[in-house]
């Protein structure tokens, strides 16, 4: 039976083959129009049998034969890479996109949204998808208007590829922007049309037309289109101040930058917000499609920021991520281990799931807003528009209403590890702006008062939050703010109040004008002006002050890292900190100002006066500006951070030492920093000093007296002072806890982290020196 | 039109090939086991976008990655004349110890190459990268170009190189198997991304 069968089917099969052969000899296979067009009217047919109700639509031939046609146009698109396929031809004429979306939007027949979705996304990723024609484009925004994230929706995962593809397509071509701005559309597409057939792309005829605001309304009309031609192009054309950025693709007049275009307040970018809405899903994947299309889209070239319906939607954008961030914020648990904080490592994007990793307490809501964080710095590096909204909300939003108040209350020591991480993890410059208006207030003058010193004050009463105090203050030197450093540090030394101008006539006079000459000298010989504060000629009278200021019998000698090492570190760290404060407005010599030494008559008529920088006016100013600020002589207040540093070193024999090694690690970053008047205060001893004022060496000396006095009173303090310093300087070191009780007495601890800070601070000088000496 | 990065990546995930492939326009993710030196190491690779367009979001992956594959097409001229920048773009925001390796992709089209093989081995060894030339279609090499980049990542762990206590590297050691040896990465898992010109 089955081999008769069979035998039935050979012959059918070899009849087929003689039917089909006699039918190519008598008429030509059907051509690839023809075939789009079977399947094309064989999808009519279903809907036109009105059955769409009843079955989904993978139980019909719809995915079939929209297969095909999809199959069809792109072989031919790949086949005719000069001319236009003819049926692409078909599609732009007979808008077959019109009727298929027509189908999504009504969902018949069920499954149809979600399978039209998939093709159009497909279709959208042909050699040529003809974006900019009407009959795609106006299916295509239609499609877009049926995507919405915030409501539930089968279909999420489809949606937000198809929008990411209709992104991607934008993105590659940042004209197209213009098609998803309502007010723009109408013209772009004129124009894109006629440009496409007669109008020559570069005609210098367009470039200079005037055009009144009401005349995109009605630019279709024939008169006006040379108008509307015009204010098409500057849509286009107004663009992006980054100019690595695509700007080839882009016809860049400096005329048309940012030529405002007529958009209202009612008008937005709908594509971007239309994306944004997916943020929302609980579906982590889409989340991050939506976080990808919203930084495509921003990061365009072609964005306009002064384009009313771009800044609503970049308006909008920037409160949804700056909301998210102040709501993830208070869901971390503020009894989580602080450590852990510091620990994490997150970043935004498509990240695996992770198996085996440690849980603790609120590592999902830390890493969340981490992710989200660094999102929201990502995007503000990528679009200079976006940051002018976002930074400010994250700063209302995120610091004052969620971070300051838990700052200023009982989980001060969580907000503050927490508050660390942020300026850690943001490199954003306007971001990083913020920060310090957060900190310090938007304007410079304002003394004191502000939060940040309200914190370091805190700190001084509070021994209990020090320790994450100091952790913050030293996130702010990582992650250094020129505007902050001023108010912490800064301001209060620019006056120079802590020099004493008694002393002028003692041999070594301001202690680096004995360079004059030699500096002048140098001045001619190169651009680039080095410091002789920074540089000194006592350099080894100074390393020697710091080597030698332990006495010999009280020092750990061969235990510790010897000077040599730490001149190496030194030489990298310092490199790091020249690069990253180059552009800061930092006067290069430390001297008196004019008014405050009127005793030496030189000073006052700078032609004499051995002033190198005099010429440099931002240092005059800056000077003059700091007499104004009401500081007098003899009454030197240096700050809430050097107060609190130095009282903390004259007393470190009686902290712990995890706070006396966080304390130093703050004053060597201080040393580093390329300050003439900060480097004055923190490394050089020979400095006259006025009455009351503490510096750092000052307080050096008298945590020294104190350790003189004290350690030699103890029983075998010497084998007690290499022990101490075994046990800290291992890797990992050995604390009280580990060891047995009273080895590391906090005395002999002070005394090790002494003679190790006196070795850095001694390689530090060397190497300020030295960078200032050579070329 | 690309250099076949998302083919390489499932050829040596999945072992197969797919000749036609979307346009990638944010970054896939794909991940392997294998085993080096009787270690089991799970290698994450991000398939990150071609396209110029899509660097401000490619840039995000740089940094976690401990090593990335730069890929250009053999058969295409542009491609490899396009490594420069890339090479720049990922120095500029990676960890400086990221390994890089260039790969010539598209070997088994030798009738249409447009760049020698000698050429590639000299950017190689211009810019300190490691070079092979592979063919995602006859898998020729594929095994060898993500295993070797792991082998160089493992080497630095060893070296020191490479803080492993510091995620942000993106390498993260799993089940220590001997608690005394605390130095060496019981499982530990390489970043990587592929880079590529579009």
């Amino acid at each position: 039976m089955s081999f008769c069968n069979l035998d039935v089917l050979t012959m059918f099969g070899r009849l087929n083959e003689v039917l089909q052969s006699a039918a190519d000899v008598l008429a030509p296979p059907p051509s690839s129009y023809d075939d789009f067009d079977y399947h094309w009217k064989q999808i009519k047919n279903f809907y036109a049998a009105k059955k769409t109700k009843l079955v989904h639509i993978n139980d019909t031939n719809i995915p079939v034969h929209l297969e095909q046609m999809l199959k069809i146009i792109s072989t031919e698109q790949n086949e005719k890479e000069e001319h236009e396929s003819d049926c692409m031809k078909f599609v732009l004429t007979r808008r077959p996109l019109d009727l298929l979306i027509e189908f999504a939007v009504t969902e018949t027949p069920p499954g149809a949204t979600g399978c039209i979705l998939n093709w159009i996304r497909r279709f959208l990723k042909l050699p040529k998808p003809h974006l900019d024609d009407d009959s795609i484009c106006q299916p295509i925004i239609k499609l877009i208007q049926l995507c919405d994230g915030s409501k539930a929706s089968p279909y999420e995962h489809e949606e937000i590829l198809f929008l990411s593809t209709v992104a991607g397509l934008v993105r590659q071509n940042p004209n197209l922007i213009n098609l998803f701005i309502p007010a723009h559309r109408c013209d772009y597409l004129t124009t894109a049309n006629r440009r496409s057939n007669t109008v020559p792309v570069k005609n210098p005829l367009f470039d200079n037309c005037k055009i009144e605001a009401n005349v995109r309304r009605i630019s279709i009309v024939v008169d006006n289109e040379v108008d509307a031609e015009e204010c098409c192009s500057k849509t286009i054309e107004s663009t992006d101040p980054r100019p690595e950025c695509d700007s080839k693709n882009l016809e860049i007049s400096e005329e048309n930058l940012r030529q405002t275009c007529d958009c209202d307040d009612e008008d937005r970018f709908h594509l971007l917000d239309t994306i944004t809405t997916y943020l929302q899903s609980a579906d982590n994947v889409i989340v991050v499609r939506s976080c990808e299309g919203a930084m495509i889209l921003t990061s365009l070239p072609s964005l306009n920021g002064t384009c009313l319906a771009v800044k609503s939607s970049l308006a909008a954008l920037s409160i949804k991520i700056a909301e998210r961030l102040s709501y993830l914020c208070r869901q971390i648990p503020e009894d989580m281990d602080t450590g852990e904080i510091e620990d994490s490592v997150a970043s935004w994007g498509l990240n695996p799931r992770d198996g085996n990793v440690s849980h603790f307490v609120g590592r999902e809501q830390l890493k969340e807003f981490l992710s989200w964080l660094d999102y929201a710095n990502c995007l503000s590096n990528e679009c200079v528009d976006l940051s002018t909204y976002l930074c400010p909300n994250l700063r209302v939003n995120l610091l004052e209403d969620v971070v300051e108040p838990s700052l200023l209350d009982d989980n001060a020591f969580f907000m503050l590890v927490l508050a660390s991480k942020i300026i850690r993890q943001i490199d954003s410059k306007v971001f990083s702006e913020e920060i310090a208006i957060w900190l310090i207030g938007a304007e410079d003058d304002t003394m004191g008062d502000g939060l940040l010193t309200i914190l370091i004050e805190n700190a001084q009463e509070n021994s209990n939050i020090l320790l994450p105090t100091l952790q913050f203050i030293e996130s702010l030197l990582d992650n250094a703010n020129e505007r902050i450093l001023n108010a912490m540090i800064f301001r209060y030394l620019n006056d120079r109040g802590y020099y004493d101008q008694n002393s002028e006539n003692q041999p070594i006079q301001t202690w680096s004008d004995e360079e004059d000459e030699r500096e002048r000298l140098d001045e001619n010989a190169e651009g680039v002006r080095k410091s002789r504060t920074l540089a000194p000629s006592n350099i080894l009278r100074i390393i020697n002050y710091f080597l030698l200021l332990l006495p010999r019998q009280i020092m750990s000698e061969g235990v510790g890292t010897c000077y040599e090492e730490y001149v190496q570190d030194a030489n990298r760290h310092y490199q790091n900190w020249v690069l990253k404060t180059v552009d800061y407005n930092w006067p290069t010599e430390a001297k008196c100002s004019s008014t405050s030494s009127s005793n030496s008559t030189t000073d006052l008529n700078p032609s004499f006066a051995p002033q190198p920088c005099s010429s440099l006016q931002t240092n005059i100013k800056k000077e003059l500006h700091c007499n104004d600020s009401g500081i007098s002589e003899g009454n030197f207040y240096e700050g809430p951070l050097l107060r609190l540093l130095f009282s903390h070193v004259r007393n470190m024999s009686s902290y712990a030492y995890e706070l006396n090694l966080a304390v130093i690690a703050i004053l060597s970053k201080l040393a580093f920093l390329p300050h003439p008047y900060l480097h004055e205060v923190l490394l050089n001893p020979e400095l006259p000093i006025s009455k009351g004022t503490n510096t750092l060496w000052s307080s050096m000396q008298f945590l020294a007296r104190q350790l003189l006095l004290e350690v030699p009173r103890k029983e075998g303090f010497q084998k007690k002072i290499v022990e101490t310093a075994k046990n800290l300087l291992m890797d990992p070191p050995l604390m009280n806890e580990t060891s047995t009780q009273d080895d590391n007495d906090p005395l002999f601890e002070a005394l090790v982290v002494l003679e190790e800070f006196c070795k850095e601070l001694a390689a530090i000088a060397f190497v300020k020196y030295h960078h200032g000496t050579t070329k | 039109m690309s250099v076949g990065k998302s083919c390489l990546l499932l050829q040596f995930t999945d072992k197969r090939f797919q000749p036609v492939h979307d346009l990638t326009i944010g970054v896939e993710f794909g991940a392997r086991m294998i085993t080096i030196d009787g270690k089991q190491i799970k290698l994450q690779i991000w398939d990150t976008a071609g396209q110029e367009a899509f660097r401000s979001i490619t840039r995000s992956y740089y940094r976690g990655a401990a090593g990335a594959l730069l890929v250009y097409d053999i058969t295409r001229r542009e491609t490899f004349n396009h490594l420069t920048t890339w090479l720049e773009d990922a120095r500029q925001h990676s960890n400086s110890n990221m390994v890089i390796m260039l790969i010539g992709n598209k070997s088994d089209l030798d009738s249409r190459r447009e760049v020698k093989k000698e050429e590639g081995e000299a950017f190689a060894r211009e810019h300190g990268l490691v070079f092979m030339e592979t063919s995602a279609r006859t898998a020729a090499n594929v095994e060898e170009a993500f295993i070797n980049t792991a082998k160089e990542i493992y080497e630095k762990i060893q070296e020191g190189v490479f803080d492993i206590n510091n995620e942000a590297n993106g390498i993260k050691i799993g089940q220590q198997h001997s608690p005394t040896n605390p130095s060496l990465p019981g499982q530990s898992q390489g970043g990587q991304t592929g880079g590529g010109c579009c």
